[in-house]
């Protein structure tokens, strides 16, 4: 018992007061050097991509799921007008931050001459309205300083060792798409969103409300169009077709609200689901290259009969 | 002000900054610390103010308060699997009224300051249910800091490393077939027991070190051989209030068997008023009698057999809000082991927490009459070598990635 005695003691007033002390140092070390690569480049790189195009008509905002399933250049093609993909990935995790990549992005000169704009937006199908306004990640993916690491250790030291394996993702051409031709896709896995369960009403005017006023803001002289995107859906499609009835009714709702207060009127446009897991990119809510094109085409037409009153 | 107000009020403030701290990437309000501690304030006004008699039937009220808010839409039953409360004024619900019920039934010791006890903000979120609040700050700090500090370190690495690396594994719930659901179900079991238990004793450990002693929640439930010891290690707070207010009362005029029952079924409600949660209750109320039956003729493993099973299928059962969904599940069709082939392609992360989960989970249950196991209060997760490897765990595996939520107390 005298040597277990000794051994506690070493573990209690060493070895465990080290271990807290190497943590604390390590959060501080991993803080400062952390960057998250992939989402840092992807949006350094798009930038740099769009400073190519002089003039922009319409422009594609959201998340991974419209950077990844609508092509500006495909659009570009159909409609005859110059499109910019500005979704990037998380949609940049808080609405602030996505602001401040389109001020960036775009001179005020070019945001001036959009005349439509497709807002993909993912929050709308997710349970996470007032998230948005509370994660503290900057732009680049990057976590606000806490008591956890940005990455764990184990990460880090396989990084040292070689055995993980870097994935970028590629921006394609001057209009901001995705670059399947360097993003192998793998095996599709299915990862069924969570379909809301409830529908906070006030959370999603007031959401819906300020992304409103703020693409207006951004883009005053542009057609907004709220589009809903959706996934492959096989597992839960009877549950998500009900709930995304839902939505898009009270949608509707604030809609005319809006317009009845003189405001600019807004589309609404919901997507079809994916009809094969073929037409994804390794989950169910990421197209691939093929998913984009049958993507992009639906899209056009739900857009096409506006695009023509604008001409 | 007399000294227990005023010490109350100061551990209310600790742990509205406990709430403020832990909470920030959800509702961070100011509505969600201040109407819980209104709501007690006044209910303990009127409790005080109401006859014997109405004491009681008021308890009773407060106790279905949840459910009746749960049939109406209002909060969300408690399945486990959401994440984010609807409406922020009902945060920690369930709790507050549950302590709230708990205390009516015998007023005479219900003071006003027990409100800043009942809505402590800190136990809004996940517990325990506060029947008690023992000064134990005569103990010495270093003392304190010793036996209590292993108990928070245990319950940190439960919740941010066992615990939160399972949430991708979520989406299994959507699958009906026999293997997934099963596989969803235990997944599930290890996640929610990682999630609340682990909060549970980080709270117990960090008022502990602060002076106060709370109720310990979880006594290793898995160290149990059958599950009547399963339910005397599983949310022991939220037990102590069903025999006060449903147990012991239905014992003076029905047998056993109908006082379990009411038991299973008022504890069904509180969750909330779904289709589940009563055949959630009728299920363990009839797995909990025919183990008494078992356990009364000496039959030997069967009680444990029904034990894992009960605990699988009930876990199902319970996280399934879906009626539809629940009875396809229930049907059990066999669609082969696909979902299996997917753990091999989980992240590290995952897979880890899933070994060191079921290691757990494994140790307590296999070594449950080991000296160190036995006395059920994870004595061998807190000696100083289990709490050196506990760390060093910790610090290679943590990250600020994935979904941190209070899996209990949200509504």
């Amino acid at each position: 018992m005298q040597y277990t005695g000794n051994v506690n003691r070493f573990l209690w007033y060493f070895l465990i007061p080290i271990l807290i002390i190497f943590y604390i140092s390590y959060v501080l070390w991993s803080d400062k050097n952390y960057i998250n690569r992939p989402v840092y480049e992807a949006v350094k790189n798009k930038q740099q991509a769009l400073k190519n195009l002089d003039h922009i008509d319409g422009v594609i905002l959201g998340g991974s799921n419209a950077w990844w399933g609508i092509s500006a250049k495909s659009l570009s093609f159909y409609s005859d007008m110059t499109w910019a993909n500005l979704a990037i990935p998380a949609e940049g995790y808080t609405d602030k931050n996505y602001e401040s990549f389109l001020l960036e992005t775009l001179s005020h000169k070019k945001r001036q001459d959009i005349s439509i704009v497709i807002y993909s937006a993912s929050t709308l199908v997710r349970n996470d309205f007032m998230k948005r306004k509370k994660v503290n990640t900057n732009l680049y993916g990057k976590n606000q300083i806490s008591y956890k690491p940005q990455r764990s250790l184990a990460s880090n030291v396989k990084d040292l060792m070689g055995l993980t394996s870097y994935r970028p993702y590629p921006v394609e051409n001057k209009y901001g798409d995705f670059g399947f031709a360097d993003y192998p896709c793998g095996t599709f896995k299915a990862n069924p969103h969570n379909p809301r369960e409830y529908l906070n009403e006030n959370h999603l005017f007031t959401w819906t409300s300020e992304q409103l006023d703020r693409i207006s803001y951004l883009f005053p002289n542009a057609t907004i169009f709220i589009y809903i995107p959706n996934g492959f859906n096989e597992q839960i499609i009877e549950k998500n077709d009900h709930l995304r009835e839902a939505l898009i009714t009270k949608l509707q709702d604030l809609l005319v609200i809006r317009e009845s207060n003189e405001t600019d009127a807004v589309h609404l446009l919901s997507q079809e689901p994916y009809q094969s897991s073929d037409l994804m990119c390794a989950d169910d809510w990421h197209a691939n290259n093929e998913g984009r094109a049958w993507h992009t085409e639906e899209l056009y037409q739900l857009i096409d009969h506006q695009l023509q009153l604008n001409k | 002000m007399n000294t227990s107000r005023i010490k109350f009020l100061i551990l209310w403030l600790i742990g509205a900054l406990i709430y403020f701290f832990s909470v920030k990437n959800t509702e961070l309000s100011f509505e969600g610390i201040l109407v819980p501690l209104s709501f007690c304030f006044l209910t303990i006004l009127i409790v005080r103010a109401l006859s014997e008699r109405y004491q009681t039937l008021f308890s009773y009220l407060l106790f279905f308060s949840t459910g009746i808010l749960t049939f109406f839409g209002v909060i969300k039953p408690l399945t486990g699997s959401v994440s984010e409360s609807p409406n922020i004024l009902f945060f920690g619900f369930s709790f507050y009224t549950l302590s709230l019920a708990y205390l009516a039934r015998n007023a005479k010791k219900l003071n006003l300051s027990d409100s800043f006890k009942i809505s402590n903000p800190a136990l809004l979120a996940s517990g325990p249910i506060v029947l008690f609040l023992k000064d134990y700050r005569y103990r010495s700090f270093r003392n304190r800091l010793n036996y209590y500090m292993p108990f928070f370190i245990v319950g940190f690495f439960l919740f941010h490393i066992v615990g939160v690396p399972l949430v991708p594994l979520f989406k299994f719930i959507y699958l009906t077939d026999a293997v997934s659901s099963i596989l969803f179900a235990i997944i599930f079991e290890l996640f929610l027991y990682a999630n609340f238990c682990g909060l549970s004793l980080m709270l117990y450990g960090l008022f502990g070190v602060i002076g106060y002693k709370i109720p310990l929640n979880f006594k290793q439930p898995f160290s149990s051989s059958n599950i009547i010891e399963f339910w005397r290690g599983w949310h022991l707070s939220l037990s102590a209030v069903l025999k006060l207010l449903f147990y012991k009362p239905l014992r003076i005029n029905f047998p056993p068997s109908i006082a379990l029952l009411g038991v299973f079924l008022a504890s069904g409600i509180w969750h909330g008023v779904t289709i589940n949660f009563l055949i959630w209750g009728i299920f363990h109320a009839l797995v909990f009698l025919f183990t008494i039956y078992l356990l009364k003729r000496n039959i030997p493993f069967l009680p444990t057999f029904v034990l894992i099973l009960s605990v699988t299928i009930g876990r199902l059962i319970f996280a399934e809000g879906d009626t539809d969904v629940l009875m396809e599940k229930l049907l059990f069709s066999f669609e082969g082991f696909s979902t299996l082939s997917e753990i091999a392609s989980l992240p590290p992360t995952t897979k880890a927490s899933l070994i060191l989960g079921f290691g757990i989970i494994g140790v307590e249950f296999f070594f449950r009459n080991a000296p160190i196991v036995k006395k059920r209060n994870y004595k061998y997760l807190r000696t100083p070598i289990s709490l050196a490897v506990i760390l060093i765990v910790t610090i290679i595996l943590i990250s600020s990635g994935g979904q941190n939520f209070a899996v209990y107390g949200q509504r």
